[in-house]
């Protein structure tokens, strides 16, 4: 497997929104429920995304917002509901086939491989899509494409100073932007963020959102985010969710407005303080 | 107060790796020295049990420590390897080697076969089945399969290997072999650490949810640790049958999965060096205490927890360390 | 019928280890891989105390406390440094405790088995319905009985087991509310080796008392706690009758297969319901 790196883009067989099909659904899920014993956390949801779109997820804490993240990225069972990518149903497909299927996420609790350095886990990244089954019988630096490429994107994510650092001793919104970096390396067309600005530090708020902003460009975006400048500066569309179900949708001034959304988060105010993260 | 700094990290001199394997080959070229210049009968002996000790223990290590899986029942592969070379070589007079290979083979399909039994279940539960599993190996073994095994009296006279008219029934020329094998299974441990698939065991036991999350299958992951862990764990229960020239489903029990987990965890889990200290430590400290008193195996216990609290990253923990800030 | 018994009898000395097996697991989150080990030493405390006094009813009391003491000492000093460790840690503890136990009954009581004498006031049988029955045994059953009772209402209607349920399910919240988590921990893990002491002291007169006796007992307490469900009481019950009856009839009708039908009926559990085959809600493994 020498030359470049398959990327999970090229797996789909297009480049992210240069097809005929650039207004397509990108990713969907149609009536999805989710239960944990007794109590529904969603119920009846369908939410569609326009290739090449950025949509924010927002909603009062227990809305039900990480919880659809989890169901179209296959952590979670349906009880009900298909989901789809690229017109492609992937309602049975597990966690690991969807990834390889163009579906990248990052988590909101941080979670890297804490004990590798930030070139070790960027790397360890680039190998499912160079890889079908990991060879055994040679060091991995045999196959240099996989530290170019993680090394571009820890340049992209501002981390090539800190190459050989254990990823355990960065900073918050350094490991951040591992975590960032590590969905990113597969190149995927469709990117599921949860909170990506969850604890980060005031200094760093720009710069993490200039980096939401250079990554989404050519993706669709799925954003579940608590910050509402992040939020209108970077989404052409934002979804308001409560008690598991779509409360409205439409661009963020609308929804700003939209006095259902003020009553949903307790009297509006919690809509306009939400900037000192 | 922000924490936007880094927090100071130890300077890397060498990677961990490299002084690990570093540290390994000396204590291998060690080994080939004591065997070299003390022509005793008994030190090779004793030298073949802690080198055959230890392919176990770094076997073991490979599930453990690197792929992050802890088995209560790995001498469920060691007493099947052991089983398997016994039956190639005495009831089909195969030669030592194929021996060899079928003792990797059996422990090889045996961790294979658990893993896949074993695929829905995670955590402490996959821990606890593979002790029941172990557990009814060896149960099997013993009552069930008495022709086969030998019941509680095993199986006695296994040959040790014969070529170039070279007597290995001498411990003193045996220990070669045995230092040979030691020798290539660090090796590509070693390798296989460093190779891709070792790269995403390390995230297997660090992460395992992330690593699915970027595309790998973990499930088969799972299996090719459990396989290649079996592998190496039959190997290693083939040249102690041979060794002691006598198998028996002694091996198969779990005080035998408790030893090696016990070993490993003293000496290290997560390098090359740590389960070949914690064998070596273990076997010497036997030797030496048992001199000393009736007790030793109390004494043995109060190290274990004395280390247990105060040195977690085992004996090579505290020799690596020293040598990397060095 | 007295195969019934028997098998009754041998149900309710399973299930006061793995109560202390399953309590102690709920609320540690760690398997006690030394309970056998500490059940023998209560049996030969039991023993000790037995013959030096001449009274077993003694010996009933002061096992379970001096195993109480020992398992307080124990979690107080060797397990809570380490619980911030992973959790293979704490079981190299346990292992090296299985050690130092298993000397220390080696340099009290040397390596001969011991037996402890049926108290006169149990000794003997009972005649009922044509058949002999051990008074011996239906004390172990009447006992067996009180406790599971005593533990049940003590962990769901009392206070104390109150407490206890609330550090073992969010030790944090429970720590904010005042309750000193540490103390409950070291109090459980007593109260867990107590079980063993106490079963290992009713053992005495039924089976022999060597060194070897917790080892061939605990793989058959880990089976009872997993059908039951780790952590839960009321699985453990109903567990260690499976269990006690299954030995019972099983050595007089299918001796060869006992074992082997054991552990193929607990891989089955623990790959379909893992979190018991008594339980009714899903547990975190």
């Amino acid at each position: 497997m020498s030359g470049s790196i398959r990327t999970s883009g090229a797996a789909f067989g297009s480049a992210p929104d240069a097809t005929s099909d650039a207004a397509a659904s990108a990713i969907g899920c149609h009536g999805i429920s989710v239960r944990f014993g007794d109590f529904t956390a969603l119920s009846n949801v369908s939410l569609d995304l326009q290739t090449g779109t950025t949509l924010a997820l927002i909603g009062p804490n227990g809305a039900g917002k990480t919880t659809l993240l989890n169901a179209l990225s296959g952590r979670l069972a349906l009880a009900g509901g298909r989901v789809t990518l690229r017109g492609r149903d992937i309602t049975a497909e597990p966690i690991h086939r969807r990834a390889r299927l163009g579906l990248g996420r990052s988590f909101q609790i941080i979670n890297i491989f804490p004990e590798m350095t930030v070139l070790e886990n960027l790397r360890l990244a680039a190998q499912p899509m160079a890889f079908e089954l990991q060879p055994f019988w040679r060091s991995v630096r045999a196959w240099p494409q996989l530290e170019d490429r993680a090394r571009e994107v820890a340049a992209l994510v501002g981390l090539d100073d800190a190459l050989d650092l254990p990823a355990a001793v960065l900073s918050h919104g350094r490991q951040r932007a591992v975590e960032l970096g590590l969905a990113l390396m597969s190149d995927p067309p469709v990117l599921l963020l949860d909170e990506p600005l969850a604890g980060v530090g005031q200094s760093e708020i720009q710069g993490t959102t200039a980096l939401i902003e250079r990554v989404r460009k050519g993706r669709t975006v799925l954003l579940v985010e608590h910050n509402m400048d992040v939020v209108m500066q970077v989404s052409d569309e934002v979804v308001v969710m409560m008690a598991g179900e779509i409360l409205t949708r439409g661009t963020p001034d609308a929804v700003r407005c939209d006095e259902r959304v003020r009553r949903a988060y307790l009297g509006g105010t919690e809509m306009r303080e939400v900037t000192h993260a | 107060m922000t924490e936007t700094a880094d927090k100071p990290a130890a300077p890397r001199r060498l990677a961990l790796a490299t002084v690990d394997l570093r540290f390994t080959m000396a204590l291998a070229v060690l080994f080939g020295g004591v065997a070299f210049t003390v022509r005793d009968d008994g030190i090779a002996y004793m030298l073949s049990l802690i080198m055959v000790w230890a392919i176990f223990a770094i076997g073991y290590d490979l599930a453990f420590g690197t792929a992050g899986i802890l088995s209560f029942g790995h001498a469920a592969y060691f007493g099947l390897g052991a089983y398997g070379a016994t039956w190639a070589m005495l009831r089909f007079g195969l030669p030592f080697s194929v021996g060899l290979v079928v003792a990797a083979a059996f422990g090889g399909l045996t961790g294979i076969v658990v893993a896949l039994i074993g695929r829905r279940v995670t955590g402490l539960y996959f821990s606890l089945l593979t002790l029941m599993l172990a557990e009814l190996v060896s149960i099997v073994m013993l009552t069930r399969l008495r022709d086969l095994s030998g019941g509680v009296d095993g199986i006695a006279g296994i040959p040790r290997p014969s070529f170039m008219a070279i007597d290995f029934f001498a411990n003193g020329n045996f220990v070669w072999i045995v230092l040979g094998l030691f020798v290539a299974v660090i090796l590509g441990v070693a390798v296989l650490r460093r190779s891709p698939l070792g790269q995403a065991f390390q995230g297997l036991r660090q992460n395992p949810v992330r690593l699915e999350q970027l595309g790998l299958n973990l499930g088969r992951l799972r299996l090719a640790a459990m396989g290649i862990s079996g592998a190496v764990s039959g190997l290693s229960g083939a040249l102690l049958a041979s060794l002691m020239m006598y198998a028996s489903p002694q091996l198969l029990s779990w005080k035998l999965s408790g030893d090696v987990l016990i070993m490993t965890l003293l000496g290290g889990s997560g390098t090359l060096l740590g389960p070949i200290l914690g064998v070596a430590f273990f076997e010497v400290l036997k030797e030496v205490l048992a001199a000393y008193t009736d007790h030793w195996y109390g004494v043995l216990g109060v190290i274990f927890i004395v280390g247990t609290i105060f040195m977690p990253k085992g004996l090579a923990g505290v020799v690596l360390r020293r040598w990397r800030r060095a | 019928m007295s195969t019934f018994v028997i098998g009754l009898s041998i149900s309710m000395l399973l299930f006061l280890l793995a109560a202390g097996l399953t309590l102690i697991f709920g609320m540690l989150r760690i398997i006690n891989f030394a309970h056998g080990a500490l059940y023998m030493f209560g049996a030969y405390l039991a023993y000790q105390v037995s013959a030096s006094s001449g009274s077993f009813w003694l010996a009933l009391l002061v096992a379970p406390l001096g195993m109480a003491l020992i398992g307080a000492l124990t979690e107080r000093w060797l397990l809570r440094p380490i619980y911030s460790m992973p959790h293979e840690f704490q079981l190299l503890i346990t292992f090296g405790m299985i050690l130092v136990i298993e000397e220390m009954v080696h340099v009290f009581w040397g390596l001969n088995g011991r037996n402890i004498a049926t108290p006169v006031a149990l000794a003997g049988g009972v005649e009922w319905l044509g058949t002999t029955f051990a008074k011996y045994r239906l004390f172990v059953i009447v006992l067996g009985a009180a406790m599971i009772v005593l533990l049940l209402l003590g962990i769901e209607r009392s206070r104390l087991g109150l407490i206890v349920r609330a550090c073992s399910v969010n030790p944090t919240m429970a720590a904010s509310l005042g309750v000193k988590v540490n103390t409950v921990r070291t109090a459980v893990f007593a109260a867990g080796a107590a079980l063993a002491g106490l079963a290992g002291a009713v053992a005495g007169p039924m089976l022999p008392i060597q060194l070897q006796m917790g080892t061939t007992i605990i793989l058959d307490c880990f089976i009872v706690v997993i059908l039951g469900g780790l952590g839960n009481i009321r699985g453990a019950v109903l567990g260690a009758l499976l269990i006690g009856m299954t030995r019972a009839y099983g050595q007089q009708w299918l001796p060869e297969w006992i074992d082997i039908l054991t552990y193929s009926v607990l891989i089955a559990t623990l790959l379909l319901r893992p979190q018991g085959l008594f339980s009714k809600k899903e547990r975190l493994a």
